[in-house]
Formats: structure tokens, sequence, C-alpha cells
């Protein structure tokens, strides 16, 4: 075998390997005509592949309309996420607004990264043309705070968002962004697949996606406390973790 | 059916910036219609119609103070209804009960 053809064959098998929280529900806007209920998927995975990781069962998923948490933890089914576990659910929607998903994992054991991974993950719905209530903020351990409002934006915006942990602005944090590849995309080189950027001091991003779909946001920050791992005390990686769907400039 | 006639309503209305919100449920024998612009401000001068599937009007009443609206629920609305808000600003929204939500059963 050619160098150059054992080179591409290594390449296109390794997955650049960002790992996201992921809560993806069937629609972001939701009208009378598609019904009064909707599908949800929750999973943990590299996005741009998409090539899932086993999921745990989570430590809570809520829905929160109107500032009342409503616990979905027991409704969830598991369900085969890109060839890993995942689980799915079902979100009532019984009056309009906008619908705030969230799920709190527990700890994932990363033994190539030798740390536990914790994503707060979250992605907000609004449900027959009302979107009040899109910049709530639920007071997650770690989350980014929508500047912009996250659906019904087109691709081409910007998004911005504010990263919080314990509710307080992370001066210049890591935020790694990643498209989530529902249909197949080619990138060139690993640096395309997970863009990364750095909160200004004020903790707030700013990041334009190329291209229409969901794009997931990471917010990263080392946790205050460590985790036992066979006997020994291991890092832990928090992750706040927002979805945003960008629609196609046209597109209905 | 009260569903396909959702999915003509909802491909027919424009949305605006300057949006009406509608929103209603049956309670204690009455029709609760909720009406509010995307500013979240109450639509307080306006009319609320209750219409058939074949948009024939069965109830109507002025739009109420904080933009609530309570009728009588008739026996005519048993196949569902559309109930329309219409401000005297030109703005409209619909919000559809099925049987199901006015407690109608089989």
């Amino acid at each position: 075998m050619k160098l150059s053809v054992l080179i591409a064959a290594l390449l296109a098998a390794t997955p650049a390997a960002a790992h996201f929280g992921m809560i993806i529900p069937a629609e972001t806007m939701v009208n009378q005509a598609d019904g009064r209920t909707l599908p949800v998927r929750l999973g943990f995975a590299h996005p741009f592949e998409p090539d899932g990781m086993e999921m745990a069962a989570p430590e809570s998923v809520t829905v929160t309309f109107e500032g009342e948490a409503t616990d979905l933890t027991e409704t969830l089914a598991t369900i085969d996420f890109h060839g890993a576990q995942g689980f799915e659910t079902e979100l009532d929607l019984a009056r309009p607004g906008t619908y705030i998903l969230a799920s709190t994992p527990v700890p994932y054991w990363e033994p190539d990264e030798d740390a536990f991974i914790l994503h707060y993950t979250k992605t907000y719905v609004s449900a027959y043309d009302d979107d009040s209530g899109w910049d709530a903020v639920l007071g997650l351990k770690t989350e980014i705070r929508p500047l912009v409002r996250p659906f019904g934006i087109w691709a081409g915006n910007l998004f911005s968002g504010q990263v919080l942990v314990d509710g307080a602005p992370i001066p210049f944090a890591e935020v790694e962004v990643e498209h989530y590849a529902e249909s197949p995309v080619t990138a060139p080189s690993e640096l395309k697949i997970t863009q990364s950027i750095v909160a200004e001091a004020d903790g707030v991003i700013h990041y334009t996606p190329p291209a229409a779909g969901w794009w997931g946001f990471a917010a990263l920050t080392p946790a205050n406390y460590r985790l036992e791992q066979d006997g020994e005390a291991k890092d832990v990686e928090l992750g706040a973790v927002i979805w945003v769907r960008f629609e196609g400039w046209g597109a209905e | 059916m009260i569903r396909a006639l959702c999915v003509l309503l909802c491909l027919a209305t424009p949305a605006l910036a300057h949006r009406l919100i509608v929103f209603a449920y049956a309670e204690d024998g009455q029709i609760v219609g909720e009406a509010k612009f995307g500013n979240n401000r109450p639509a307080t001068v306006g009319e609320v119609r209750v219409e058939s599937e074949a948009e024939e009007v069965l109830s109507r009443a002025p739009l109420g103070a904080a933009g609530v609206t309570r009728l009588e629920v008739l026996p005519e609305f048993s196949a569902g209804v559309v109930v329309h808000v219409s401000t005297e600003g030109g703005h409209s929204d619909y919000w559809i009960l099925t049987p199901a939500d006015l407690g109608v059963t089989d």
C-alpha cells in the first residue's frame, strides 16, 4: 500500500473526538399543525461524524416552562443513538411559549483523557409562534445564556451567548463548536470539525455557522472537585452545552 | 377534520413582527381565550369568534380585559371549533380546540 493511501485511510478512520452532550428535539419551532407533543432524543456523541458513545441514564432531564421545571427523567426510554445507547422522550406542549430542555448526566469516565466529563446540556423549543422566555437561564451548575434567540435563526446569523458557572460569567472560557451532521459532511481536516473560540472578558461568545442545521456550543471549564476512578482522584471537565438549530435561508 | 383545517390555517397565516398570539382552553363549561402580542402585552380591543370547521360563526364576544375572554361552551361546539381573535388594529390569530379539548367523548 502506498504511504499516501495509508495516511488517507487512517485520517478517515480517526474521529476528531470532541465530546458533546446532545438534546435534539424533532423541531425547534412547533405550530398547531405539528400536534401538541414533540419527540426528543438525547445522546452523548461526537456530533460531526456522527459517532455515539454509551450514555448512562442521566441524573435528570427536565423541561422548564415559564420558570417551572418538570422532571422528565422517568419518561426516558433507551434508543440507539448513532451506534451507542441514548434516550428518547416526548414533550407535551400544552400552551404557547418557550420550553427549555435540560439534561444533567452522570459523570462519563474518559480513559483517553484520564478525566471525567460532565456535560450540562440544554436546548430551547418554541411552541405556537410564542418566543417569550427564550433568554431564560436555568441555574444549572454551568450553562450558556443565549444572547440571541436560540431558534428561528438563519444560517449565517451571528449567535452570541454568555458562559456561566454557578451563575457567574467566566472570562476567556474555552468553547468548542461543532455541527451535528445529520447528513454526511466531509471535512478536509480535523481542525475543521471542531471550531474553537474563547469567550471575552465578560464570558460572552460569538459564532456564525457556515451552514444550516444543528450546531452545538460546549463551554469547557475544570471542576473545582475531583472524582475517584480505580482508587485515584481524577479531574472533572464541566461542559455547558447549548444546541441551536440554524435554518436555511428560505427553508420552510 | 378539525386537524386538517389547522394545517390549512397554519399555511395561510403570515407571521408579523407585531404578531398576535392566541391560546384557548376549556374550563368549567367555558372556553377561555387568551390573546397577547409578541411583546407580551395583552390584546384588549377586538373580537373573539368561535367558528366551526365550515367557518360558521357559533359564538362571539368582545375581547376581555387583560386579553382574556370567556365564552360558554355550546352543544354546537362538539365537533371542535376554531377560536379566532381579531384586533381592531388588524391583527388576527386562532387556536383550534378539538372535541377532546372540549371534553367530548365518542
